[in-house]
């Protein structure tokens, strides 16, 4: 077994700081696709100073690192652990790619797994929950393949494109990541 | 329909917050550590001092105020002030819709006499004036009374979250019911639920 390290084969987590990343961050909130994929609020735009001023604020009581390629050290996205739950050892995730040329090469299921090893294994916790929208395939087929377990929907919660959907809530536990790592352990023959 | 009192039912009255008289109330309730989990986040779950009791209160009152997002109502009996519970209706999001039903009845008694009631009223509110699409509700699986009240007001169980809640030296599920507006339209508007 490694050291659980926040660094994967393609891309790796980190702090964001400085004018570069928030311009980033900035950027991203441009493409309203982004935006749908994200968050239930109506889509908004935000100066690097606003969010400067929120990345600020956040307490100790989550963590939001960027998600950065390893080729180039880009800022492509973030990904947060919020509002713990110590007695319960619980906490919620959320995750975007913010560089639309990067979905779907499967670098934000290297990160949420960076993630997952993350909170188990440096943060004790035993479970991590995430909700998504029923019209996200794309990130409900990557937290599936990441180990997540859908755990029902909550019918029509959400009004997009002139229709309703559901809001699918999915966990993942401590034993499912110890399951997983038992089955990408070598095998070894003596 | 043209029932101009909405905020009243057979035994129970939906009102204003009081302060200082419900203060010292909510701390007394506080001693059941059940209902202090559910009015701070803290790690350290104990009971409430009055005036933390006060603060808990002002904080409400100001998400009330300021967010747009959220209501609150004081329950008290036909009869008399005495404060018997919470309906807060939280995390409102006008352009779905949609929000979280939050009922907390005091004791065991006045659970067993008023939440029905409580919930009736609270449910024609939410769809009623509110003209939300959709409540949803969160119990944890251990809260047998709970998940029974539910059943019964005709929500549906959507969500079992495994392990989401520590209570008495062991994880449980959590469990969230919702409740559609046509749902609440077919039930108590046509068929009419029985109390």
């Amino acid at each position: 077994m490694t050291t659980p390290t926040l660094e994967g084969k393609r891309v790796r987590l980190g702090r964001m700081e400085g004018e570069k990343d928030l311009e980033s961050w900035a950027g991203w909130f441009r493409n309203v696709e982004f935006q749908h994929l994200l968050d239930v609020e109506p889509p908004h735009l935000w100066s690097a100073g606003q969010i400067q001023t929120w990345l600020e604020r956040k307490d100790d009581r989550s963590v939001l690192f960027g998600i950065r390629t390893l080729e180039d050290d880009a800022l492509i996205g973030f990904v947060t652990l919020e509002a713990p739950d110590w007695t319960a050892r619980t906490a919620w995730t959320s995750i975007g790619i913010g560089v639309e040329a990067r979905w779907g090469q499967g670098l934000g299921r290297e990160a949420m797994s960076l993630l997952l090893g993350y909170a188990f294994e440096t943060l004790h916790l035993n479970r991590v929950s995430l909700t998504v929208f029923e019209y996200n395939q794309r990130a409900i087929r990557c937290y599936l393949r990441c180990g997540f377990l859908e755990e029902g929907r909550a019918r029509l919660a959400v009004q997009r494109f002139g229709r309703r959907w559901d809001l699918v809530y999915m966990g993942f536990l401590y034993e499912d990541w110890l399951c997983l790592k038992k089955r990408e352990e070598p095998v070894i023959l003596s | 329909m043209n029932n101009h009192f909405i905020f009243e039912s057979r035994e129970l009255r939906l009102t204003p917050l009081n302060i200082e008289q419900d203060a010292p109330v909510l701390a007394q309730w506080s001693r059941d550590l059940e209902i202090a989990r559910r009015l701070r986040s803290d790690p350290f779950v104990q009971p409430l001092s009055v005036s933390e009791a006060r603060r808990v209160f002002e904080a409400w009152l100001k998400e009330v105020e300021a967010s747009n997002r959220n209501t609150l109502f004081a329950l008290r009996p036909q009869e008399d002030e005495r404060l018997v519970g919470f309906l807060r209706i939280t995390g409102i999001l006008w352009l779905h819709g949609t929000a979280n039903f939050e009922l907390l009845l005091g004791s065991e008694e006045d659970r067993m006499r008023y939440a029905d009631e409580a919930l009736v009223l609270g449910l024609n509110y939410a769809f009623g004036e509110l003209h939300l699409f959709r409540v949803s509700v969160q119990v944890p699986e251990y809260d047998a009374a709970g998940r029974a009240l539910y059943d019964r007001a005709r929500f549906t169980l959507e969500v079992r979250q495994r392990q989401a809640v520590f209570h008495e030296g062991r994880t449980w599920d959590r469990l969230q019911f919702g409740m559609l507006r046509p749902e609440w339209e077919a039930f108590y508007q046509r068929e009419g639920v029985a109390l």
